[in-house]
């Protein structure tokens, strides 16, 4: 099952100052908290509205009825998903569900698509989403919004992102409240499971991408003997999870989500730092790592601890960079990884904390917390490298004013 | 988010204050409401389930004439929807009456959702509280393992040490008996080597003295035997013997030497003296071949320091290694110094050291120079007896220790500790 459909088309040409507003809504009552998004949302007659939610609210469709009922047009395009929570400006809440409406005034065109199938063949979904995308294309997208069940190898996604996707990619997975049992991905009025739906934004947004990826390597390199899918089974000859213990001195345990990591330390491109979270959940007693994306057989890996007061720094480092190259966000969308969000605590506020404190506190901005990340990073010409999947990252987008021309 | 009072009437004309609306979902659900409807099925229709929903207060029309009536709480619609029934004549004023009520519903919906909040915040703890428990089940259950493993390995490590004990054992018995088997072959080719000669020389000249007595036996008995000839005969038995008297002697005095480096101190009593007298005696001895070599001795020994022990074997240690010194050591050096001190200990030990500034030991021959029979001057009157003896004559008869540091052109520092007092039956 597909569905695609698009919004802010007033012609090429037409420009206008980007305007954007973040809400959010703690009701219990899925439809009532729709109806409060909408209400809060409808003066801005957004053409594209980004939804967050928390999984109980995100089960159920009364949610995107109650915003639709609420913003009183059914032209909006509305993306999204579960979170494990979400972030708006100053909080982050695990109840409760956020939205970001953004108007670009004509000034780009948003177009979104959906395909199912991404547990099994989740290259085949993007491209499928893709060329829904493309059948209404007029022209050339700058940037493509992406969102899928986590219930897949997202590393699969990952080649299709990075290979046939020539802009940035920004999105995530879905995610649950640490569970690992449900998610949901929203597409228009639609709350689909096994799907992946991206958003295709036409025209030439003005937007800053960065990443925080910061965790330290420990002990030795190892290679991986034997891999499947999303699963290292023997790294050095050891089960994975020796090899984990030998190179910490300590067992993988539940509450490592988010503390543990490995990184490929002979990746193909010096410049593409890929991380892989360890999920315990997914992770047996046979000795078998789960991942959140693959490892192939053949790799050398290290293991990565992570530190709260370097992931913390980091948001703070970020955004005080994306200030210094005077870059002025009309609002902010992140995906940050819940294995930080385990780690942090309450600290995780620091994730918006972080942007509300340097963009000020009236700057829209919406996050939630995933299991996998998608993003290029900053590379170093200035550009950005190729789409990549990640794990323990914290991805920003700063959506800015549309470039004139 | 902020609740919205709103009122809306499905009463045609609606009420002062009232909206009048075909209701919705939106209208039921979008705030806290105050709906005038003619049955509780007009809400039904749209919100099935609008009690357990909706928040405010549902107005039916009531009897005119009839008092403004609430229900008893058992008839409550809802956790925060309420019922009541007023007549139509007392709608106008409702808008007003209600208000109050909106807002303390507002007020208890606030608190609900916060006690929802926090009640989900409390399962997200609980969940989070569960995996840690069980991580924390997980780590003890593998540190008991990991003990009873590291208890079982430690009793095995037990096991195996006692075994290696006693393997260490055997060996190092083994190894001793073998060191002896070596050390006493080695003892004997050394001994046979330094008898060899002296001994061929005497069976040498006694065989040559026997042919000739021979030859000369014929010549007396064909009467051909020339008193010159017997002259000759008896001045080279004169020689013969000498050379036998003083082989047989150099092999009498090897296996003397032999025997008092073994231990036998043979009569010689344990005596007090003064360590400089035998010092002295021992250097004077050395007296020409000192003045020969322009050698310089040099002693720092205090007059008072006495032992109880044997002053015969000490001297011979000392002689030994004068002898040593002068002959390795110097060599065809001139002007060597010899420094020979010594130092009462604090636990009744005396400290001895002599030292000469020759050419030192190579490292490689340091670990030899104390086996019998051990010598690089051999054929050049080197024996291999007589650090052997210093050896044994320190460990075995005056129950000391004697260790030696060297280096090649640094000079050699022999440092012997004796007991002051020997105890006799060392």
């Amino acid at each position: 099952m597909s569905q695609s459909n698009e919004a802010g088309d007033t012609g090429p040409g037409h420009t206008g100052p980007i305007t954007a507003k973040s809400t959010h809504s703690l009701a219990s009552d899925p439809y009532r908290a729709g109806i409060e998004l909408g209400t809060a949302l409808a003066e801005l007659q957004p053409e594209l509205v980004l939804v967050f939610a928390a999984v109980d609210h995100a089960r159920n469709p009364e949610l995107l009825e109650g915003l639709y009922d609420a913003l009183g047009r059914r032209d909006v395009i509305v993306a999204g998903n579960s979170g494990d929570g979400y972030f708006v400006p100053g909080q982050a809440s695990n109840l409760g569900v956020a939205a970001l409406g953004l108007t670009s005034h004509g000034a780009v065109r948003f177009r979104v698509a959906s395909a199912t199938g991404v547990q099994d063949e989740p290259e085949d979904a993007v491209r499928r989403c893709l060329a829904q995308l493309k059948e209404q294309q007029r022209e050339a997208p700058s940037l493509y919004f992406l969102f899928s069940d986590f219930r897949t190898d997202a590393s699969r996604i990952e080649t299709v992102v990075r290979d046939e996707i020539a802009v940035p990619v920004i999105g995530g997975l879905a995610a649950d409240d640490n569970q690992m049992q449900q998610c949901y991905v929203f597409c228009n009025d639609q709350i689909l499971t096994n799907h992946v739906v991206m958003v295709a934004v036409e025209g030439a947004l003005n937007f800053d991408i960065s990443i925080g990826n910061s965790l330290s390597p420990v002990g030795s390199a190892g290679l991986v003997d034997r891999a499947s899918g999303t699963n290292v089974m023997q790294i050095d000859g050891l089960e994975a999870m020796a090899f984990i213990e030998r190179e910490t001195g300590k067992q993988v345990l539940q509450t490592d989500r988010g503390v543990l990591a490995l990184t490929v330390t002979d990746s193909d491109r010096r410049d593409e730092k890929i991380l892989r979270a360890i999920v315990p959940d997914f992770s047996v007693e046979s000795g078998s790592l789960g991942l959140y994306g693959s490892i192939h057989a053949g790799k050398h890996v290290r293991v990565c601890l992570a530190e709260p007061e370097q992931l913390i720094g980091e948001v703070y480092r970020i955004a005080a960079e994306a200030r210094s190259r005077h870059f002025e966000p009309a609002a902010a969308f992140f995906v940050s990884c819940n294995g930080r969000k385990w780690l942090l605590g309450e600290q995780i506020r620091h994730e918006t904390l972080a942007l509300s404190e340097t963009f000020g506190i009236d700057l829209p901005l919406i996050g939630f917390a995933s299991f996998g990340e998608i993003g290029p990073l900053k590379a170093a010409d200035g550009g950005y490298t190729r789409n990549l999947f990640h794990n323990m990252t914290y991805v920003l987008l700063l959506i800015g004013q549309a470039r004139s021309g | 988010m902020e609740h919205t009072s709103l009122f809306y009437s499905t009463v045609d004309p609606a009420p002062p204050g009232f909206q009048r609306v075909q209701l919705s979902k939106r209208h039921l659900l979008g705030g806290t409401v105050v709906v005038l409807v003619r049955s509780l099925e007009e809400l039904r229709a749209v919100l099935p389930d609008f009690e357990q929903r909706m928040r405010g207060v549902v107005l039916l029309r009531q009897a005119d004439g009839a008092s403004i009536d609430r229900p008893p709480p058992e008839q409550a619609l809802g956790p925060l929807l309420w019922l009541l029934a007023a007549p139509a004549d007392r709608w106008g004023e409702m808008q007003a009456w209600l208000a109050g009520l909106l807002s303390a519903i507002d007020r208890a919906c606030t608190h609900e959702e916060a006690q929802r909040v926090a009640l989900l915040d409390n399962d997200r703890l609980r969940f989070e509280l569960g995996r840690v428990r069980d991580d924390y089940n997980r780590v003890t259950s593998k540190l008991q393992k990991q003990v009873n493993e590291l208890t079982e390995a430690k009793a095995l490590l037990e096991s195996w040490n006692e075994q290696l004990e006693v393997k260490v054992t055997e060996r190092t018995a083994e190894l001793a008996r073998s060191r002896k088997l070596a050390s006493l072959g080695s003892l004997m080719a050394g001994f046979a080597h330094e008898m060899n000669t002296p001994l061929g020389n005497a069976l040498l000249s006694g065989t040559t003295l026997g042919d000739e007595a021979q030859r000369l036996e014929t010549d007396l008995a064909e009467q051909r035997l020339k008193r010159a000839e017997l002259e000759s005969f008896l001045q080279m038995c004169r020689e013969t013997m000498d050379v036998i008297h003083r082989n047989l002697r150099r092999a009498a005095d090897l296996i003397h030497h032999f025997k008092h480096a073994e231990g036998d101190v043979g009569s010689e009593p344990l005596q007090r003296f003064s360590l400089i007298d035998v010092v002295q005696d021992a250097v004077t001895s050395f007296d020409p071949s000192l003045r020969a070599g322009q050698h310089e001795v040099t002693l720092d020994i205090p007059a008072t320091l006495e032992l109880e022990s044997y002053p015969g074997a000490l001297g011979q240690v000392l002689s030994n290694l004068l002898s040593n010194a002068l002959r390795h050591g110097f060599d065809d050096q001139l002007k060597g110094r010899i420094t020979i001190s010594a130092q009462p200990r604090a636990d009744d030990q005396l400290a001895l050291q002599f030292a000469d500034s020759g050419c030192g030991i190579p490292s490689g021959q340091l670990d030899k120079i104390f086996d019998p029979f051990y010598t690089t001057k051999l054929g050049q009157g080197g024996s291999g007896i007589g650090l052997y003896l210093v050896y044994k004559l320190v460990y075995r008869v005056l129950g000391g220790t004697v260790h030696v540091w060297s280096e090649p052109g640094h000079g050699t520092r022999f440092e012997i500790t004796l007991p002051r007092k020997v105890q006799p039956a060392t």
